[in-house]
């Protein structure tokens, strides 16, 4: 029975671990929401947008998606494609970005927990996905296409 | 504007969180540890040796990798916390979950979001691949 009184042992400290960094994060979290920080923190993000040579419009939805993850990130992005017109070109190398480098906070925080290196984890992440993103939109020729408004609302199939 | 308010909803969604991730971790953390005390865990070892080797990871990194690949980070912690790996192991593991995971639930969003899923998954997993390759061969050299 030492196993499982041992798993028990190492079960709760490893909840109390989580919760150390869940509880805070979310409450920084909230007060970025609630007072409005995250639109001066999109202007921040203008310089990589121009880099990919995408309109400044996805410097917003790129921001929520590095924080907050790609199932919120996803959300904002569906709306900032459909007010305010992204390109399809705009669309995929937000995409491509946000698939490689998302929820950047709380996914490097759940590996320090367990002894990661955090700070290498969060240069390695965002250097790869810069990297990736640039080298993919030299290749895409910037786009003549109109806004994504019509194909993003229905079935999610884009021409 | 009131930040008690902001500071009390805040609170409450971290406790509301946690109490989520923990239904995810506590589980497999509870699962490894007893497959630990069977065979099967040395059984994947033996097998996923050679692969892992390649990453500096012992052959029962293979199991977080699938676990955190399919089920998601929190899964792979829990996972994690239950093995016994070295610093510079944990790091590499967590660089190559960093790029690839949860890939049923986040594939399906990228190609909501108009990317193509052999594009997505083949993208994550190479990056994986490399990123543990490169940081394996720089973190045992310094």
């Amino acid at each position: 029975m030492e196993l499982v009184s041992d798993a028990l042992a190492g079960g709760l400290n490893q909840a109390w671990l989580m919760a150390r960094v869940v509880i805070p994060l979310m409450i920084v979290l909230q007060f970025c929401r609630d007072l409005n920080l995250l639109g001066g923190l999109a202007r921040l993000m203008s310089p990589l947008t121009r880099l990919f040579g995408m309109s400044g419009k996805s410097a917003f939805p790129l921001l929520i998606g590095l924080i907050f993850g790609l199932s919120f990130g996803a959300g904002v992005i569906f709306d900032s494609a459909r007010e305010d017109g992204l390109s399809r070109r705009d669309l995929l190398l937000l995409v491509i970005f946000l698939v490689g480098c998302h929820a950047v906070v709380e996914d490097t925080l759940v590996f320090v927990v367990v002894g990661a290196d955090g700070r290498l984890l969060l240069a390695a992440r965002i250097g790869v996905a810069l990297a990736v993103t640039w080298l993919i939109s030299l290749f895409l020729k910037p786009s003549t296409t109109p806004a994504l408004s019509k194909c993003l609302t229905e079935d999610g199939e884009c021409p | 504007m009131d930040l008690r308010r902001t500071f009390t909803t805040g609170l409450k969604k971290g406790i509301a969180t946690t109490w989520i991730l923990l239904k995810i971790t506590l589980p497999v953390y509870f699962i490894v540890r007893l497959l630990e005390a069977t065979p099967v865990l040395d059984w994947l070892s033996t097998l996923f040796e050679p692969v892992m080797g390649l990453f500096g990871l012992p052959g029962e990194a293979s199991l977080v990798l699938v676990i955190g690949n399919t089920l998601g980070l929190y899964a792979a912690v829990g996972a994690m916390g239950a093995m016994a790996f070295s610093g510079t192991q944990v790091t590499v593991l967590a660089l190559m979950l960093s790029f690839s995971h949860s890939l049923p639930v986040e594939t399906a969003l990228a190609h909501r979001l108009g990317l193509s899923v052999p594009f997505v998954v083949s993208l994550r997993l190479g990056l994986a691949a490399f990123s543990g390759l490169a940081a394996h061969l720089t973190l045992a050299a310094a």
